[in-house]
């Protein structure tokens, strides 16, 4: 879908030319080594397979240390992290000549998030780390699990009506703004609020 | 509690751009009549063993669920919730969904996630862990409560994928799982899925996990009104296993 800027948008892209140069070299500084999850050798990892080819059973009253690993928030079932690395592009290191997501592309794509955002809706994007989006946000960081809180991100907040989710014990409501964060070398969005104005 | 979120503001602590914003928000709602209100649609079971968690967890298999449009946020899902308030206001949820998303990926995504709320799913802070694939592999997903008594983890495979710190609850009161199924429309052959096998045990308070041995299964909003085959489907071959697919 084509939309096209209004001027005022416009604007704020002009203004933020500076930033977004300085983002570029933020960019370039950031961290691209391992996540922030360490791996843990205290747990049995052939012990740990072969309880979940039995494929129904909670594992963690079975397979030694697995329960304290768990509880240490580290690396504990190897096979399924490698895994989950590959389908999961912010815990993928960040490589020469990577093509970093532009604040356009997370303005435009943050717009599609509801059918009532459009061109003319208020919309505020700022680049910064993870780290720093959970202080903006008042997240505590843990919140983003394994994620490295030194990469850089967009946070963009657009202020459009859009539905929440509800759950079987809660029915979906209408709120008035919404608020993403990108990871800015993988172009993958981490978080969504619905509900969340964290900027403008 | 999350600061920055619309929540409990009195008027008259509103700054003049956050009226501008309101008002830009009350205009948004007469321009767009049809702002994406949703139906939802449930195939779920429920612990009814009546005990106090500290943790859920669940084990089912990437099947293929899909939907004929994915505008307007639609989605089809499999998840686990724990609430962790006795009147349902704060949960978790953790588990696959198929929908289009312009957050994460610009795509349909069949994705792995977490979400969390403190507030009756407004705000709502949905995480994603990961694009996957409907391949049939299984995985399992956990809450559990952490070493400060409101933080609680989740899990993905017995990996760390998150941790949802913005309730106050410390106990969790209702372990349900199943299939969730999001529209702008009525419920028709426009979803799909297979069949999903859901095994669940509850953590009690004596930090046991346990299969459930009691439950209630729902398949909820009316859907005995529908011609056979646009229902959703549930049924439990034992209390922790709930089956559920939409023909």
């Amino acid at each position: 879908m084509t939309r096209a800027w209004p001027r005022s948008t416009r604007a704020r892209f002009q203004a933020s030319a500076v930033l977004a140069a300085a983002f570029v070299v933020a960019l370039a500084l950031s961290s691209s080594g391992p996540s922030s999850a360490s791996a843990s050798s205290t747990v049995d990892q052939a012990a740990l397979q072969a309880c979940i080819a039995q494929r129904t059973v909670n594992c963690e009253q079975t397979v030694p240390g697995l329960s304290k690993c768990m509880a240490q928030r580290a690396i504990c079932n190897e096979a399924a992290y490698a895994e989950l690395r590959a389908q999961s592009g912010p815990l993928q290191p960040i490589r020469t000549g990577t093509d970093f997501m532009t604040r356009e592309e997370a303005v435009q794509r943050s717009l599609l998030v509801s059918s009532a955002a459009t061109a003319s809706s208020p919309v505020f994007a700022e680049s910064m780390t993870l780290g720093e989006v959970a202080k903006r946000m008042h997240l505590d960081p843990a919140e983003f699990g394994p994620i490295d809180l030194n990469r850089m991100m967009w946070l963009v907040t657009v202020h459009a009506p859009v539905m929440t989710m509800g759950s079987p014990r809660r029915p979906p409501s209408l709120v008035a703004a919404f608020t993403v964060v990108y990871d800015a070398a993988s172009h993958t969005g981490i978080l969504t609020c619905y509900g969340c104005a964290t900027l403008g | 509690m999350k600061i920055g979120a619309y929540g409990l503001r009195t008027l008259g602590s509103w700054s003049g751009r956050q009226l501008l914003l309101s008002l830009a928000f009350c205009l948004a709602l007469v321009s767009w009549p049809s702002v994406a209100l949703a139906n939802t649609y449930y195939s779920y079971s429920e612990n009814t063993d009546g005990q106090q968690y500290l943790g859920a967890f669940g084990t089912w298999q990437n099947s293929n669920m899909n939907l004929a449009d994915y505008s307007n946020g639609q989605f089809i899902a499999s998840v686990l919730w724990l609430y962790v308030q006795p009147d349902s206001s704060q949960w978790v949820e953790v588990g696959l969904r198929n929908s289009y998303e312009a957050d994460v990926c610009n795509c349909v995504a069949y994705s792995a996630f977490w979400a969390d709320t403190d507030r009756d799913g407004a705000p709502l802070y949905v995480h994603t862990i990961a694009n996957t694939s409907p391949d049939g592999s299984s995985h399992n997903y956990e809450v559990q409560r952490a070493s400060n008594p409101t933080y609680w983890n989740v899990y993905r495979d017995y990996n760390y994928v998150g941790q949802s710190t913005i309730m106050s609850g410390t106990l969790g009161y209702y372990h349900d799982t199943g299939g969730e199924i999001y529209l702008t429309s009525s419920l028709g052959p426009q979803a799909h899925s297979n069949t999903f096998d859901m095994y669940s045990e509850s953590k009690n308070t004596s930090g046991n996990w346990y299969y459930w041995y009691s439950h209630v299964g729902l398949i909820n909003n009316g859907c005995g009104s529908y011609p056979q085959g646009y229902c959703l489907n549930g049924y439990a071959y034992y209390n922790y296993e709930w089956s559920w697919n939409k023909p």
